[in-house]
């Protein structure tokens, strides 16, 4: 009875649950505001003072080709909500060694009224003069030009979702399982395009060339990490 | 037989004890109990966010008539004045002369005053009205039989105390809610906007006013905090959030006031140096000064020198912005003066 309680390896329940903490990052570490300590691939520096958006369609792959999908959209306020949670069920256990997610809402529920009425989706909201819908992502802050400016990088309408992927090995065999999904800021301006405030553009909303650039860069800006 | 004479006086102790307990709480039973209290319900548009409840205050009918009473009593202060001598109904709840924000839909909001003094609830925001502002001599409302009853009715309290008051301003305010605009009559699909009104409209919610992102349409506020630009230079008196916080990024920080009434609040900014919304929209169009904690929106490549609107565009947007007017408001019997 003593060894066969300290036997947790061997535990394969029917389902799997996993809680992922989200996190930010700028460069090597942990995404601080209102700080002018970051430089882009351009060269630029850039602070940080606002970042919301959406998480959805978060999909893992498994090893043995099963895939599993949560239907959630997960408000992130970066600044004001830094414990933001998101709590998977019903995963089946085994190996997982890649996960995709959206920045931003699909085009199937990227309408106005989809979301529940909350103060931050309507903060959210996508004029309907633009096409509607919800901002999938709002980060702003200032960089230094010749004088110290400010940038807006908003996405949305459905042609610039980003899909960002990750590969990371997941192995759930447990009920609870944590895991770190973290972004990095910094990865919104480079690869595939480097992106420059001055000469791209320090305002991307309504301009679907700049918006197009972010959404490619947007591929790779998480990492997974599994903690247990 | 020496086994069943204790059991005897066990049985008996037990019957005296019962009946010394029971009749201990015959008194508890006999108190006559306070009448119920009925739910107040706050009505608002479907499109509207939902209102945020405060489950510490659930209002009740009772509760916002009291809050009503203390709202217009000049009892609050020690100076002759209350909350309705700054907050005129006439004028959405505000006042020209002292410049107060609007007390209009304020249960969405979570941050108060123009420099966000006060962060919290409605209830917060009332405790500091009561506490720091009006400095209320609470014995006079003690003293009031009156209100005495008043609040033993709404909050079950014998003795009340700045929470109490706090709570039922809160109530009351927190029933100030304004949608009955032509605007909304437009989103309910009942009224049109004419042409100039729509291109407003328009001009609003586009990247060519780009007034929606820190007055998104519902709200018509973000409740954030932001720097729109009005000095190139600060001074203790443009200071805004940052004389609250002491944090450089905060310099000229203003909360967004909503936009609601909006014709009805002049004079505009949080120092009134605007008289017209015509000159609000000037100033947006040609004046912003660009500073380093100038909001990031504001610098974005068309605005830079201005939204460029034509004298027509501007004319359009103002056209919009008394759209916004709930005309009903005024006359509202359920928030005016019960005295």
């Amino acid at each position: 009875m003593v060894f066969a309680s300290c036997r947790t390896e061997s535990y394969d329940p029917e389902y799997a649950e996993l809680r992922i903490q989200v996190l930010h990052n700028c460069g090597n570490g942990p995404l601080l505001y209102d700080t002018l300590i970051y430089q882009n691939a351009a060269g630029e520096s850039y602070q940080v003072e606002h970042l919301e958006y959406y998480i959805s369609g978060i999909t893992l792959y498994g090893s043995n080709g099963s895939r599993y999908h949560d239907d959630g959209i997960y408000y992130v306020n970066a600044r004001e909500n830094p414990q933001m949670i998101i709590h998977l069920d019903s995963i089946a256990p085994g190996s997982y060694y890649r996960m995709t997610c959206n920045v931003g809402i699909d085009s199937n529920r990227n309408e106005y009224g989809y979301l529940p009425n909350t103060m931050e989706n309507a903060g959210m909201a996508w004029p309907e003069f633009m096409g509607g819908g919800y901002h999938f992502i709002k980060l702003e802050g200032h960089f230094q030009g010749a004088a110290l400016w400010g940038f807006a990088v908003h996405l949305g309408s459905d042609s610039v979702l980003p899909t960002c992927s990750t590969n990371s090995q997941l192995a759930l065999k447990y009920i609870n399982h944590t895991a770190t999904l973290t972004m990095d800021v910094n990865e919104w301006f480079q690869n595939p395009h480097t992106y420059s405030f001055i000469n791209d553009g320090n305002y991307t909303m309504g301009n679907q060339l700049l918006m197009g650039k972010i959404r490619d860069n947007g591929s790779d800006i998480f990492s997974l990490q599994q903690n247990n | 037989m020496k086994t069943a004479t204790i059991t005897k006086r066990i049985i008996v102790v037990s019957l005296i004890l019962f009946t010394l307990i029971y009749s201990c709480r015959k008194e508890e039973v006999s108190e006559p109990q306070p009448p119920a209290l009925t739910p107040y319900e706050v009505v608002y548009p479907g499109w509207i966010p939902q209102l945020p409840e405060n489950g510490a205050n659930p209002m009740t009918v009772e509760g916002v008539a009291l809050g009503r009473r203390l709202y217009y009593d000049t009892l609050l202060s020690n100076n002759g004045q209350s909350c309705s001598s700054c907050h005129n109904q006439n004028l959405s709840f505000s006042d020209s002369t002292v410049n107060s924000l609007p007390h209009i839909n304020l249960g969405w909001n979570f941050a108060f005053l123009w420099n966000g003094h006060v962060q919290g609830t409605l209830e917060d925001a009332m405790m500091f009205e009561v506490e720091q502002f009006f400095q209320t001599d609470i014995s006079r409302l003690n003293a009031s039989t009156f209100y005495r009853a008043e609040f033993k009715k709404v909050f079950r309290t014998e003795v009340i105390t700045s929470r109490e008051v706090a709570f039922a301003l809160a109530q009351f305010v927190r029933s100030i809610v304004t949608f009955d605009s032509r605007f909304d009559r437009y989103m309910g699909f009942v009224e049109m906007l004419n042409m100039q009104e729509l291109s407003g409209y328009s001009i609003f919610n586009s990247e060519r006013g780009d007034c929606f992102h820190c007055h998104p349409v519902g709200l018509f506020t973000d409740n954030r905090f932001h720097n729109n630009g009005l000095d190139s230079v600060y001074n203790p008196q443009t200071w805004g959030v940052y004389g609250e916080t002491g944090d450089p990024s905060d310099m000229g920080k203003y909360k967004t006031p909503s936009l609601r009434n909006v014709a009805l609040t002049a004079p505009y900014m949080h120092d009134g140096r605007f008289a017209t919304l015509e000159d609000v929209v000037m100033f947006y169009n040609t004046g912003v000064n660009i500073t380093s904690t100038v909001d990031p929106i504001m610098t974005k490549p068309n605005h830079v020198y201005g939204l460029n609107l034509s004298v027509q565009e501007m004319s359009d947007l103002v056209a919009f912005l008394r759209c916004l007017t709930d005309t009903s408001l005024a006359g509202n019997p359920a928030y005016s003066n019960p005295w």
